[in-house]
């Protein structure tokens, strides 16, 4: 019996030594949003789907209105899993420390149609929205600070854990998940590879504009997270530009977006600026996100945004 | 709560310990073991844990009183109070919202709309299978095939016995409640045995069926994106997906329970390798089977057996029409379960002069081997997109795309499709080579360093392929 314990002893001690082993060396490179759940909570966040990940840099922000307004980090994710709803909502209140600073707090909060769409549910059934059971909606260590958070990796991380150590290699000029949540993204930029990711792009938009409808529901809490946020800090509502093949999709989905957000921003007295009107000024990975330098130039404009009190941009 | 989680890594070797501490004190034990089912099982939801328990009480009762009555009347009458408990119970919670919309669709059909709503009912984790599990009780004590416990602690054990609670194997009283009974001895070689069968369930469960479901999601979800190969790769994969998953999770409980020193029964035999349907119902989820031959085909079979042969075909198509929608409330399980009962009609009525050919020792028996279990599995895979479409009109539309399509090229998931070839092929290759051992890692005859390497082998591929992010058994929606 010694001998058999001793055995299952090794076994248990080399299977819990390789994933400490790894859990300990998860970092920048091999997971896009593990990041968000090592450092911290944030007094200032950029709020919104993969194209706020992306497409807005905390650096750029921090750098030009650092002395204003707190620190800002990035806690956008993805259109599954942050769409406007109480599981984002929840999410950013265990992320947002409302301790009281002596600058400002600033949150940029990114929309578009997508995220306030519910998917083949035309009752628009909460119980039934895409989020639901995934790892916002179940991790309660959110705002923790330090490595490693156990439970993304168990609850949030997609792939195995032999991929942590891996990854790095492999994907280290790929993708990189900066500490202040900017998710940086490096792909080949010749124009055939875009237009191939922008075509792609274009059909799965378009198969899915059957599948998508607004959501009442995800309005409504879009509306009670900003006027929430409003007692934190100032409130800047933005919807980042895109192609113009994506921008035509969007339009079919909800030709009256804009006139919603500045409705909503109206109504709560934040501004609200869409740069789809000059979206040819940027550049694009793959017609809906912003490449890297994009997003530098766009962070600057939302920072000299809310540096100068620009009004908003309602001419819809 | 899952048996690939991190509670159930630290339930597990915290209940063992526990438990045989109490060992040679079997009341004791046995009522450590029943508190403990009530945790893991009130770990995925504690109001689920009424349901299990009226059931329990309904049966343990029941079961007494109709030890006790001679009357057939009476005997009857607790016997309909028992299905009707368990069965209501199964047919609310499972079935409600499938009846309401097929009679909405039947009368929509006619030109009538109904103004009905559908319920949000939670289905209970493993309702089907512990409501079967006590049916037996009561039906075999009706038989007079076992007399009743006088323990409730051990009948309630017997019900909520946590390794196989929520997804099988559906034990029978006369296997399992005796056990309950008898003093429970542990060695290092049940230990052992026990170890390796939970490491090659957690391997079939979360390498392989976990990384096939990833592409068998993003095809089924979007069939109409994908050209024949790939609907034809994501059929072949959802069959693995499909066994990885369920024999895996019976391969963890069967292992489980032997470290408590208790024996469930074998409830996968490498169907895959079966020759034809008959065959792999044999071996295919072999509880469940077994249940409805005892409890449906056969006393079935023997009212109705003036009938002559046409019996035969009837029992067979109401048996198996009955497993399909044994797994859920879609007609897609009651086609499939029509389908299995049209292939077995056909092997029944061909029975003789298949018979006749083996027997005939012709040249061409190998081929006709080969040609049966390639005709099986492909109606397996015909079944597989049946099963696990949501909707008839999509399985028939999959269909379809698969005819209409190009069988060109794979377009998606190449890299992961590569990796999962020879990882399915090894372990076909590991369960063939040990189809007549108890369980397929069942390797204790090898030499220690290969043992020892496989273990290892079997772990650094669930290092490096294992998705931990919480995946869900399938069967557990049964």
């Amino acid at each position: 019996m010694q001998k058999t314990l001793i055995k299952f002893g090794f076994y248990a001690f080399l299977i819990v030594g390789i994933h400490y082993f790894a859990a300990m060396r998860a970092g920048a490179y091999f997971d896009p949003f593990y990041l968000r759940f090592t450092t911290g909570q944030h007094h200032s966040m950029i709020l919104g789907t993969s194209r706020a990940a992306q497409g807005i840099l905390p650096e750029v922000l921090n750098q030009e209105l650092g002395e204003t307004y707190t620190e800002i980090g990035n806690f956008g994710f993805t259109a599954a899993n942050s769409p406007y709803g109480e599981v984002y909502s929840k999410a950013i209140w265990q992320k947002l420390d409302t301790a009281n600073q002596t600058k400002k707090n600033l949150f940029i909060v990114t929309a578009d149609p997508w995220a306030i769409c519910t998917k083949n549910n035309p009752t628009d059934d909460v119980m039934k929205y895409r989020e639901n059971g995934l790892f916002l909606d179940n991790m309660k260590s959110i705002g923790k600070v330090g490595k490693p958070n156990y439970e993304y990796l168990t609850k949030g991380y997609a792939e195995s854990w032999g991929k942590i150590l891996y990854r790095p290699v492999t994907t280290k000029h790929r993708m990189c998940l900066h500490e202040d949540g900017w998710l940086e993204v490096n792909v080949p930029m010749n124009a055939s590879a875009v237009q191939t990711r922008t075509n792609s792009k274009i059909i799965s938009y378009e198969n899915l504009l059957t599948d998508f409808s607004l959501s009442i529901n995800r309005l409504a809490q879009l509306e009670q997270l900003i006027s929430n946020l409003k007692k934190h800090g100032e409130v800047v509502m933005v919807r980042l530009p895109t192609s113009a093949g994506i921008k035509i999709i969007e339009d079919k989905l909800m030709p009256d977006f804009d006139k919603k957000m500045c409705i909503m921003a109206h109504k709560y007295s934040v501004k609200y600026w869409s740069f789809m009107n000059i979206l040819s000024e940027y550049e694009y990975t793959d017609g809906s996100h912003l490449y890297k330098g994009s997003g530098r130039k766009i962070s600057y404009e939302i920072a000299q945004i809310v540096r100068d009190n620009k009004a908003s941009d309602c001419t819809h | 709560m899952l048996f690939n989680s991190i509670e159930f890594l630290i339930f597990l070797p915290t209940t063992f310990i526990l438990y045989w501490l109490l060992k040679d004190k079997i009341k004791w034990q046995n009522l450590f073991i029943l508190a403990m089912s009530y945790i893991f099982y009130g770990w995925w939801d504690v109001r689920f844990l009424g349901l299990i328990v009226l059931s329990s009480v309904v049966d343990y009762t029941i079961g007494l009183y109709l030890h006790q009555s001679e009357k057939l009347s009476k005997r009857k009458l607790l016997l309909a109070t028992s299905l009707v408990v368990n069965l209501g119970l199964l047919g609310f919670f499972k079935y409600y919202n499938f009846f309401v919309d097929s009679f909405v669709d039947a009368f929509s059909m006619l030109g009538i709309t109904m103004n009905t709503s559908s319920l949000n009912i939670i289905l209970p984790v493993g309702i089907s299978f512990y409501t079967f599990q006590t049916l037996s009780y009561t039906i075999d004590i009706y038989r007079k095939k076992m007399q009743p416990t006088q323990n409730p602690i051990a009948f309630f054990a017997y019900v909520g016995f946590f390794p196989q609670l929520v997804a099988g194997p559906i034990e029978r009283a006369s296997n399992l409640l005796p056990q309950f009974f008898e003093k429970r001895t542990i060695s290092p070689t049940l230990i052992s045995d026990g170890l390796r069968q939970i490491l090659w369930g957690m391997f079939k469960k979360i390498v392989i069926a976990d990384n096939c479901a990833v592409i068998v999601d993003a095809v089924f979800s979007d069939y109409g994106s994908h050209n024949s190969t790939m609907l034809v790769v994501a059929a072949v994969l959802f069959a693995f997906q499909i066994y990885g998953d369920f024999s895996g999770y019976s391969d963890i409980a069967i292992g489980t329970a032997k470290l408590f020193g208790f024996k469930l029964m074998t409830n996968f035999s490498v169907p895959y390798f079966s020759l034809n349907v008959t065959d792999f119902w044999r071996r295919w989820h072999i509880s469940m089977s077994a249940w409805f031959r005892d409890y449906v085909f056969d006393p079935l079979l023997f009212h109705y057996r003036d009938w002559g042969q046409k019996t035969l075909y009837a029992v067979t198509f109401v048996t198996f029409i009955l497993i399909g929608f044994w797994h859920g409330g879609n007609w897609t399980f009651i086609v499939f379960g029509f389908l299995q009962a049209l292939a077995l009609s056909v092997e029944i009525a061909t029975m003789k002069k298949r018979r006749k050919f083996k027997r005939s020792k012709s040249k061409w028996l190998r081929l006709y081997y080969l040609g049966s279990w390639l005709l099986n599995m492909l109606f397996w895979l015909v079944g597989c997109v049946i099963f696990r479409s949501y909707s008839i009109g999509d399985s028939w539309q999959y269909f379809k795309n698969i005819a209409s399509s190009n069988f060109l090229q794979i377009t998606h998931y190449q890299k992961d499709i590569l990796i999962l070839i020879p990882i399915i092929i090894i372990t076909l290759v590991i369960e063939w080579y040990n189809r007549d051992k108890s369980h397929q890692l069942d390797i204790e005859r090898l030499r220690p360093v290969f043992r020892h390497s496989i273990y290892l082998f079997l772990i650094a591929l669930m290092f490096f392929f294992a998705k931990y992010s919480s995946n869900t058994f399938i069967y557990f929606q049964f």
